[in-house]
């Protein structure tokens, strides 16, 4: 009985291990965006911001709502009739800041289009930023 | 411990090892795992690909930590192939599709090693 408990212990303890070096390994690897090569590596993305799992990915949002967050620190956006939440990949955008900022409070479609239109990767990532839809 | 036994542990605990390293990698850094949700997932699902890699960092730490621990190692195993030969079918043949059919054998093969 002993034994067991000491054994699902150390077991236990791996995991708490195994996940504290994850954590810790993804937290230490920074790679500023080069802006000169546009491209979305995976250490450039590896610290944006996840919506949390109780996102409603249906919610409708007006116009004027997503117009009211217009800042670095609450960044939303229209795009293809879908609302985002950008703030968090920001600092994370590999093309640079400016890019996602111009994109705040407004429908960034023809931004988004023109620059990634009918890219796999671009609107995989964009997908995970989804808080909603426009109300029509 | 004989032999087997030393051998169904070490394949259980390498095993384990491979899932909560890369279901914790998927909890705490998500984004970079979004390009790799397969693109009928999200229209079978009706879950954004955000949420489908949450989930199944989920499942991965939860099903690694079952296996560490050595409890329902047979049916987390089952669930466990079944997943990684998705993932195979998804990735198809390049040199990660490639490691994960051996990590799917690995998972098969539990199944049948565990008493």
């Amino acid at each position: 009985m002993k034994k067991n408990i000491a054994s699902h212990i150390v077991h236990g303890m791996i995991v708490i291990a195994i996940g504290s070096f994850v954590f810790w390994q993804n937290n230490s690897t920074t790679v500023p965006p080069d802006k000169n090569n546009v491209n979305f590596s995976t250490a450039a993305i590896s610290k944006a911001v996840l919506p949390l799992p109780n996102y409603r990915s249906t919610k409708t949002f007006m116009q004027s709502q997503i117009a009211e967050h217009t800042l670095r620190s609450s960044c939303w956006s229209i795009i293809n009739g879908n609302v985002y939440d950008l703030t968090g990949w920001i600092p994370q955008h590999p093309g640079g800041e400016q890019a996602i900022l111009r994109l705040c409070g407004k429908d960034g479609s023809e931004q988004y289009n023109a620059q990634h239109g009918g890219a796999r990767r671009p609107a995989l990532i964009l997908g995970g930023f989804k808080i909603g839809i426009l109300s029509k | 411990m004989n032999r087997y036994n030393a051998g169904v542990t070490i394949l259980r605990m390498g095993l384990a090892t491979v899932f909560l390293w890369f279901g914790f990698s998927q909890l705490f850094d998500g984004v970079n795992w979004i390009s790799w949700v397969p693109e009928w997932a999200p229209a079978i699902m009706h879950l954004p690909p955000a949420m489908i890699v949450l989930f199944n960092g989920v499942f991965e730490v939860l099903g690694g930590t079952l296996l560490m621990s050595g409890l329902f190692v047979r049916f987390v195993a089952v669930l466990l192939s079944v997943h990684m030969a998705m993932l195979v079918l998804s990735i198809g043949i390049t040199p990660i599709g490639v490691r994960d059919f051996g990590l799917t054998a690995a998972s098969v093969a539990l199944v049948f090693l565990v008493e």
